[in-house]
């Protein structure tokens, strides 16, 4: 037979075969935050302090803000397998609709995030914050 | 001479490491799997092979072409051999670093930074445009000194095979290998997004040219590696993975204002703008290395 042709039946079979491998094996990242505490555990982790912090969880539960005492606040994703916090000194809030914010950093070293919650938890988060809509 | 593909030997071995990974990452959190992700990625490796078989004729006649003008007739010999590793080797690092700071070439490279994991598989993630973006003229020059096509795309394949392995996340350190060659460490360096590591480690087989040419960054433990690209797709789509940014390019260079511009918008670094409003690597650098700055006073 022809060595390409068996080239790419091997790679086919090998493709299918690893494929169904890892379907079977039920392989996945657990992406979601499983509770509040885990953000604020997160954060306290990273930034070695203790305050009491509240938790304002995205609707994916892949986000959150945490905030609370005298600190500027924090986003935590979960991205892929990574769980990342960054404190929200240098973000830029915007207020996209009732119960939808979006977060930037100007230098792009963090992803964007949107968060998406119940638009009274987003308010009092803002204003714990000292955030307006467009910050 | 007759000289094995290495790439069609190894495939039997890719899909048995992988099934070990796959199996490891039920058992350690040292390594992860997304069975999504790890399908796109082998789909990929297969659209790659049947791509290559459809569009490398062209990349065999190119360097065909140019070593019939060859300087000298190498043949060989055992010590063309062990040159033309180096050779080759050298050409991938050049070939490897102009994909990652041209948006031509980074075209067709980014399919292999898309994913946000960091596994055997997702070495297999490869490009179905290679061939057809050009990148083989950076084999070119060996053509034309001489070595014969053959023996370059020996030690071309047996170089992917090589890469193969230094996908995962389940090796640390590798002691004084880490001085000559490319390992897990160094490479997970390269698919890292953290500004830190951006645009480094560009080696095939030996990291000695980074080290020679300034662009080798060492793994450390406190800035873990974040997998991706700096704006992640977020899709498994293999037609979206392979052809986004040749989309990109296009409406970019359709909309450009002058010629300068289109140029500019092809061939300047990914993500390069008129008016600097997309991130470039090289201004992510900078951003990060200002914001240290500040930090250590």
């Amino acid at each position: 037979m022809n060595a390409a042709l068996v080239t790419v039946l091997m790679a086919a079979a090998g493709t299918a075969l690893l494929a169904f491998v890892g379907f079977r094996l039920d392989l996945s990242v657990d992406r979601l935050f499983k509770n509040p505490d885990e953000v604020a555990q997160a954060v306290r982790a990273q930034y070695g302090i203790t305050t009491e912090l509240s938790v304002l969880m995205s609707r994916c539960q892949r986000a959150a803000i945490a905030y609370g005492g005298d600190q500027p606040g924090f986003v935590a994703i979960v991205l892929g397998d990574k769980l990342l916090v960054r404190n929200l000194d240098q973000a830029k809030i915007m207020v996209i609709a009732e119960d939808r914010i979006h977060i930037s950093f100007p230098d792009f070293g963090f992803e964007p995030v949107s968060i998406e919650a119940a638009g009274n938890d987003i308010q009092q988060a803002l204003a714990s914050l000292g955030r307006g809509p467009l910050t | 001479m007759n000289l094995p593909d290495p790439v069609t030997w190894a495939i039997p071995l890719f899909g048995v490491f992988i099934i070990a990974e796959m199996l490891r990452a039920r058992q350690a959190n040292d390594v992860t799997y997304e069975a999504k992700d790890a399908a796109a990625s082998m789909t990929m490796g297969f659209g790659n092979t049947v791509a290559k078989l459809l569009t490398g004729g062209l990349a065999v006649a190119m360097i065909a072409y140019v070593h019939q003008f060859r300087l000298f007739d190498i043949g060989y010999a055992a010590w063309a051999f062990v040159v033309c590793f180096f050779l080759e080797d050298l050409s991938y690092y050049w070939f490897h670093r102009i994909s990652h700071e041209r948006r031509w070439f980074w075209a067709s490279h980014v399919v292999h930074h898309t994913s946000q994991h960091y596994n055997l598989s997702t070495a297999l993630r490869q490009t179905w445009t290679g061939s057809l973006g050009g990148t083989f003229i950076f084999w070119l020059p060996m053509a034309w000194i001489g070595f014969p096509p053959p023996m370059i795309a020996f030690f071309s394949g047996l170089s992917l095979v090589y890469q193969f392995w230094i996908h995962t996340e389940a090796i640390d350190r590798m002691g004084p290998f880490e001085w000559v060659l490319n390992t897990p460490s160094h490479h997970r360096v390269h698919h890292a997004t953290n500004p830190r590591y951006l645009d480094s480690n560009y080696a095939g087989v030996l990291i000695i040219w980074d080290r020679l040419f300034g662009t080798f960054v060492e793994e450390t433990k406190a800035d873990k590696p974040i997998y991706g690209v700096v704006s992640n797709l977020h899709t498994f789509n293999p037609f979206r993975i392979a052809f986004h940014e040749w989309v990109g390019m296009a409406r970019d260079v359709g909309q450009a204002k002058t010629w300068r511009e289109k140029l500019k918008f092809a061939f300047g670094p990914p993500g390069w703008t008129p008016d600097g409003s997309r991130p470039t690597s090289a201004s992510l650098k900078s951003a990060w290395r200002a914001n240290q700055g500040q930090d250590a006073h």
